[in-house]
């Protein structure tokens, strides 16, 4: 039994935390680095915008990053090394590297500052409270032996090293015990390591003061933002202006000399900040709206008015700052979004194509970048060449000889023509000709033949033509009277079905076509396919493929052989694939498993990929099937809707697909099979709870939406009901004033055959620390509305609702108690309280199975308990009594499937119960986000899905 | 908690911070605890409490009546009041009864720092015992010459495992458990010693306070202690003054120092001069951090000057200590009734003025801070007051013993206080838990079961 699990990133983290501009790559290359959590991203600038130029995966969370031709960056684990880039090699050296940890002090709680000094004289970090390190250079820029210099000030909120100084000299803003908030400066003088008072300091600032930002020369100084107030604060001078109320989260510069400065706040607006001077006097400040954004994490201002929005709640941008403002006042144009997942607060897995493969369905984002997203895996196309084709009807790619490795025609069919492309010297696609073929009629198959022959199939004859002198070799003709009605070929066999259930099997031979046999079937044949099976290549097997169904009329039939396992895949005319195991000695069918891929006829393609086989589905929902684990694993592509596809690989366009869409044919290549596909559903609103009901097939969601209209936040709660195809609202129950949803459960009762969502709320009245008071809400999904069915009051906020042997299960601030569904005389419904248990701190999350529950506290790790049914009471079997190190963080987002799994495989001691389900389980599927992972990573956005199986 | 766990949710508080306030607010509502009782089989004053540094679970307690005692802090042995009152009662209790109980009181029971193996007990009847726990035998006893007043075992050290005691004789002893025999003796104290305490920030530092007024700090490695602490010699505030930035310029000193530029320089002023006073070698001392090796410190002990050697830190005895656990203060109490803050590093008295108002004189006490190093814990009389470190206000009082309260034990994990007392009794100290709903609950319970002995629910 393993104890182990196999946790793997499916989507690298996408949480832009900080970012720099410099000449990393290149005294004359401008490069924008990106730390997105554990990666760093260095993007070179180019005319034609960012390029990415390396992604750095770091173990570790990125705490800062600094760039002045090296990088330097600092780990939340108190890791450093400094960057610097190997032109030659085209490569990330590391030139110093470290430790800067300390066995004394205490971690900061504001976060880690890391910062430059502007003539690179030193590094300063605050790591811990009290103490500041410094990491000095030398002449030559190598780093010295580090050393801390005690830091009078506790609560540091920002230290900034300024400009102009003779000795470097830090500013710090800082919080007193009394909660005012001052700035300070200090020079530290590195010969006696240690801090000397600093030329100026400024007591009494805003509240809200939390961000410094230095002032390069001529100007030097530092501003200070506040909430309130923007201070531009130097020896000399003192300048105030007040700022509509907003908490400013990121800044970047614009000039070199330091005058303008682009300020993003909490609302995700971005404003321009100018200091306005008279050569070296300041003499005003001038603040100016421009527009909108994600909520910036970073800011970094790239060059000719174009800007990088680093966020963490929302898509990162890159925008253009025009001249004028648009239509809407806004001097802001975004011209690129980077996907970002998190913070991803809660999700669930649902199957909406019913295809066997998993969507999650994420809560992302918060505030007003709040959004869903769903997250599965989709096959991308890089599209390489598009040509404008109407009316496509089947498409084939021939190669010039046999042994040529690259396709050289790209044989296209019409209705009532068809037309030969092929690449020329240029590697473009022109129009060519094939003597031998016949292009006044539709294609109904191509192929390539043995001994360079080529074969198409019309409805009239098929033609054997030679690949060399492209003329005609032989030619097989209908008999009168029947067309042939679909056709398949192999290099040596050729098969095709007339009208009237004849099926012809013809052999390809040094040009001649010879009629071998002749079949006559019960119906039409709709689909065919050949293919040698087995060790003896020559024998063939042939499946016929009558209407399988009444109701649809057009039947296509393909076939894949991964490895060692046939199967055989038959699309029908409504979009379902029907699946089979072939066994190959008997070509008995078993296993038949029917998928809905769409709602349009699929046409199904055969192409290889990085060596292995994969079918293309055609259809309105174009889906790759491939087959791993002895699985068939079904991925969506990225395009709306393709009629036609064939592999074609040209020497111009190596492993290239070439793909009939709506009016047009492309030519690209195709992604690694299994890339996560990731889709937004901007909400407007931050979304903090989502279950799936599939009976009625909607989602609902607990959301939040902030209304700045006015002066005070006022925050507005619903519960959403969305339908799972279109993502739309369909409806909205508000929740009270105060009332916050705090967990969301599609469930059944028993002895009740309707579905209800069951929702937990929390009255957070202003005046209270703790909720007091809490709602169970029962609804029920009629006419794509949501009915208030029941409702229950709770002493606290519901944290976690289950469903629990037909019974309701809530998590009540320290309580657990069980709710039976009742049917009262008047024939009405409600929740009835049974029993409860208690004994937690604040019960999180809860997870149940058969009468088992697993409670994840704030401070108590988990428990188990099970519920009795003759006592009708739950009691407490075992817990984790070793308290996961007082890091109650680790269990927020955790969604455990099967808890008990965990508890069984971890250090029980002995003097705890022993749990007697040890063998019960058989797969374990544990989704986690990353917080439960890593605690330390805080918002983290990289996706952790683990599915491990564990004989048991 | 409700706003943090929300924050926490998407990110914008950060996990450190988040620990942090939960930890606060819990500690802020702490009050005696009504659903938690530890039932004390002691016969005698309580003098020595420590849970253990590895599960936090086991309470290991040490009494007058030469018992020793460890409870399961948490899980309770039974339910009382409908199974909300949680009694824990003692799961080991070992007494002069035992073959190698202790003949008279123990002052100081605290557990081997690695495990729950093992734990150390020591007894006026002048024995360290080494006991195994899971037996309840003496696996290594020490003889000391006088009665112990207090052992202490670091708990980073990984390269040693030496029991510092005081006791009534003016040496200090390290005890080896690795060897059985005393592994040093540290004189320098007049004096005996009422309490040691281990450095937290390096394995070798020991810190010891003597019935002669003087803290002393030891490097185990090296003959001498390296420093007395000076209660003369202080600093206003987290750190030595700052350099002047005319004294940086070389300007003359004299004329920047009168003109201070605020209130705050002009009162530190006096006190530089004072520190000039020692000469070098005060400054030398002062730039002695736990890790950095100083060739001034070799020079300075074990020949230190008379003037220093005879400072003290407090009028009287020095009667508790405690090392912050950013290992860079430390918190002294005195049967002065004084209690200081030292900062370590440039071993300066913070002149912070914590408001006590008496503190029990005859017998050594035990301090106890929080993880954040904000508040300490000290036993006043017959309560516990918490005060601010920094500001010195009483930020709590816990009244609830109707003896002398000799010592307490903050368990920062799940926040709670322990106390023991002459009275004999350990309280609880927790986080208030609303309970209102489930007393009701049980109340009902109880009149239903008063009427009919049947237990119906109504």
């Amino acid at each position: 039994m393993s104890i182990w699990n196999y946790v793997v990133t499916a989507h690298k983290p996408t949480n832009v935390t900080h970012s720099c501009v410099g000449n990393f790559t290149g005294p004359q290359e401008l490069n924008l680095i990106i730390a997105k959590c554990t990666r760093i991203e260095i993007h070179l600038l180019t005319p034609q915008g960012l390029q990415p130029m390396l992604d750095v995966p770091i173990y570790g969370r990125i705490g800062n990053g600094e760039a002045q031709d090296l990088l330097f960056i600092a780990t939340e684990r108190y890791k450093f090394c400094v960057l610097q880039w190997d032109s030659e090699a085209a490569e990330v050296i590391t030139r110093a590297m470290g430790d800067v940890s300390d066995r004394i002090g205490r971690p900061t709680d504001n976060g880690q500052i890391g910062i430059i000094d502007p003539d690179c004289r030193l590094i300063g970090l605050h790591l811990y409270d009290g103490l500041f390190k410094v990491i000095p250079f030398d002449n030559k820029g190598q780093l010295k032996e580090a050393f801390n210099i005690r830091l009078e000030e506790l609560q540091v909120l920002d230290i900034k090293f300024l400009y102009g100084c003779p000795r470097p000299t830090i500013v710090v803003l800082y919080q007193d015990n009394k909660d005012a908030r001052h700035v300070k400066t200090y020079e530290v003088a590195l010969k006696d390591k240690d801090f000397v008072e600093g030329p100026w300091s400024q007591n009494n600032l805003d509240n809200g003061a939390a961000l410094l930002i230095p002032v390069p020369p001529p100007l030097c100084g530092v501003l200070i933002i506040g909430e309130d107030t923007i201070v531009y604060c130097s020896a000399s001078a003192f300048k105030v202006i007040p700022i509509r109320p907003s908490i400013t989260r990121a800044y970047g510069r614009v000039d070199a000399d330091g005058s303008r400065y682009l300020l993003g706040d909490h609302a995700g607006l971005l404003h321009l900040l100018v200091i306005i001077h008279e050569k070296e006097k300041v003499t005003g400040l001038k603040i100016e709206l421009l527009g909108e954004t994600s909520i910036a994490s970073t800011i970094s201002y790239l060059d000719n008015a174009f800007v990088y929005v680093g966020s963490s709640y929302g898509d990162s941008q890159l925008i253009k700052l025009n001249l004028q403002p648009d239509t809407k006042g806004s001097y802001v144009e975004v011209l690129e979004k980077y996907v970002n997942l998190g913070p991803i607060v809660d999700f669930c897995v649902v199957d909406l194509e019913r295809q066997g493969q998993g969507q999650v369905v994420t809560c992302s984002g918060a505030y007003k970048d709040g959004s869903l997203r769903i997250v599965r895996n989709g096959i991308g196309i890089n599209e390489q060449a598009s040509v404008e084709l109407q009316g496509i009807k089947g498409m084939w790619s021939l190669r010039a000889a046999t042994d040529d490795p690259y396709d050289t025609f790209l044989v296209v069919s019409f209705i009532s023509e068809t037309r030969i492309l092929a690449m020329n010297l240029e590697d473009e696609l022109e129009e060519t000709e094939i003597e031998g073929f016949c292009s006044q009629v539709q294609t109904l198959f191509c192929h390539d033949a043995v001994y360079n022959q080529l074969v198409q199939v019309t409805s009239s004859s098929v033609r054997l033509v030679s690949s060399t002198s492209r003329e005609l070799q032989n030619e097989w003709k209908a008999p009168a009277g029947y067309s042939v009605n679909v056709a398949t070929a192999n290099a040596t066999q050729v098969l095709l079905a007339t009208g009237g259930g004849h099926l012809v099997y013809l052999e390809i031979g040094d040009g001649i076509l010879t009629e071998v046999k002749h079949a006559q079937l019960e119906y039409d044949i709709s689909c065919l396919d050949i293919n040698p099976i087995g060790e003896n290549p020559n024998c063939s097997q042939i499946f016929s493929l009558p209407d399988l169904n009444l109701i649809t009329k057009e039947n296509l039939g393909g076939e894949i052989i991964p490895r060692s396992i046939s199967y055989l895949l038959c699309a029908l005319g409504d979009g379902h694939l029907l699946n089979f195991l072939l066994n190959m000695s008997t070509g008995e069918l078993t296993d038949r498993k029917k998928v809905s891929l769409g709602t349009q006829p699929i046409t199904l393609r055969t192409f290889s990929s990085k060596n292995t086989t994969h079918v293309f589905a055609a259809s309105d929902r174009p889906t790759v099937i491939y087959s791993s684990n002895k699985k068939l694993l079904y991925s969506n592509v990225n395009l709306k809707e393709v009629s036609h596809m064939c592999p074609f690989n040209s020497a111009a366009f190596p492993d290239s697909l070439a793909i009939a869409k709506e009016g047009e044919l492309t030519i690209g290549t195709i992604d690694d099979i299994q890339k996560l596909h990731i889709r937004s559903i901007p909400l407007g609103e931050h979304a903090r709870r989502i279950c799936h009901q599939e009976q009625t097939r909607t989602f609902a969601i607990c959301s939040m939406k902030y209304n700045q209209s006015n002066t005070e936040e006022a925050e507005m709660h619903f519960i959403r009901l969305l339908d799972d195809q279109t993502f739309e609202f369909i409806s909205t129950y508000p929740l009270d004033q105060y009332e916050y949803g705090c967990s969301i459960l599609s469930c059944s009762f028993s002895d009740d055959n309707n579905v209800y969502y069951c929702v937990g709320t929390a009255y957070v009245m202003p005046e209270e620390n703790e909720p007091t008071k809490g709602r169970i809400l029962v609804f029920i999904v009629e006419d794509q509305k949501l009915q208030l069915i029941a409702e229950k009051e709770t002493k606290g906020a519901v944290y976690s609702v289950n469903a629990f042997n037909g019974k309701l299960l809530a998590a009540i601030n320290q309580k657990i108690q069980l709710y039976k569904w009742m049917l009262r005389d008047d024939g009405s419904r409600e929740l009835q309280s049974e029993c409860g248990h208690h004994g937690h701190i604040l019960a999180l999350y809860v997870q149940t199975r058969g009468d088992f529950i697993v409670v994840g506290d704030l401070m108590k790790s988990i428990s188990l308990l099970i519920y009795k049914h003759e006592e009708g009471a739950i009691e407490e079997r075992a817990a984790i009594t070793m308290q996961i190190g007082c890091q109650p963080s680790r269990f927020l987002m955790m969604k455990f499937t099967l808890v008990e799994r965990i508890i069984s495989t971890s250090s029980l001691s002995e003097r705890t119960v022993k749990v007697p389900l040890m063998r019960s389980v058989a797969v374990l599927r544990l989704s986690v986000s990353t917080t439960s992972v890593n605690s330390s990573t805080g918002s983290d956005t990289a996706l952790l899905s683990c599915a491990c199986q564990i004989p048991m | 908690m409700w706003k943090e766990i929300g924050d926490r949710e998407f990110g914008k508080l950060r996990p450190n911070l988040f620990t942090n306030r939960i930890r606060s607010t819990r500690l802020s509502s702490l009050q005696l605890s009504n659903y938690k009782d530890i039932v004390s089989p002691h016969r005698g004053s309580v003098n020595s409490l420590q849970v253990d540094l590895t599960e936090g679970r086991y309470l290991l307690s040490g009494a007058s009546d030469a018992s020793v005692a460890i409870y399961d802090v948490q899980r309770a042995t039974n339910y009382e009041g409908g199974g909300l009152l949680a009694k824990h009662k003692s799961i080991i209790n070992i007494d002069k009864q035992h073959d190698h109980g202790h003949k008279y009181a123990i002052s100081s029971a605290i557990w081997y720092p690695i495990d729950t193996g093992l734990f150390i007990t020591g007894s006026y009847d002048h024995h360290i015992n080494v006991w195994d726990t899971n037996t309840t035998q003496v696996v290594v006893n020490f003889k000391m010459p006088g009665k112990v007043y207090r052992t202490a075992m670091s708990s980073l050290a990984t390269s040693h495992m030496l029991i510092a005691a005081g006791t009534e004789d003016v040496q200090v002893r390290l005890c080896d458990i690795a060897s059985g025999a005393f592994a040093h003796t540290l004189s320098g104290h007049r004096d005996g010693v009422m309490t040691a305490e281990w450095s937290t920030s390096n394995e070798w530092v020991l810190i010891t306070g003597g019935c002669d007024g003087a803290i002393r700090f030891w490097d185990i490695r090296r003959a001498g202690c390296f420093r007395v602490l000076n209660q003369s010699h202080s600093q206003l505030g987290r750190r030595p003054p700052l350099l002047e930035r005319a004294a940086m310029n070389k300007v003359s000193s004299s004329k920047s120092s009168s003109a201070g530029q605020s209130s705050s320089v002009k009162a530190r002023a006096p006190q530089r001069k004072m520190a000039h006073g020692n000469g070098s070698k005060q400054s030398a001392v002062s730039k002695i951090p736990s890790q950095v090796k100083s060739s001034a410190r070799q020079r300075l002990h074990p020949g230190m000057l008379s003037s220093q050697d005879h400072a003290t830190a407090h009028y009287g005895a020095v009667i508790g200590l405690k090392v912050t656990e950013d290992g860079m203060y430390l918190l002294s109490a005195g049967s002065d009734s004084r209690l200081r803050l030292w900062d370590i590093e440039s071993g300066c008295n913070t002149l912070v003025n914590f408001e006590t108002v008496r503190l029990q004189t005859g017998k050594a006490i035990q301090l106890a801070t929080t993880q954040d190093s904000a508040l300490v814990f000290v036993p006043c009389m017959t309560s516990v007051k918490v005060f601010d470190v920094w500001s010195g206000k009483t930020v709590l009082s816990f009244r609830g013993h109707y003896e002398h309260v000799n010592c307490c034990w903050y368990s920062s994990q799940d926040q709670e206080l322990y106390t023991g007392g002459n009275d004999r009794k350990i309280l609880v100290w927790s986080p208030t838990k609303f309970v209102s709903d489930e007393l009701d609950e049980w109340i009902k319970r109880g009149k239903a079961s008063a009427l009919d002995q049947d237990n119906w629910s109504d």
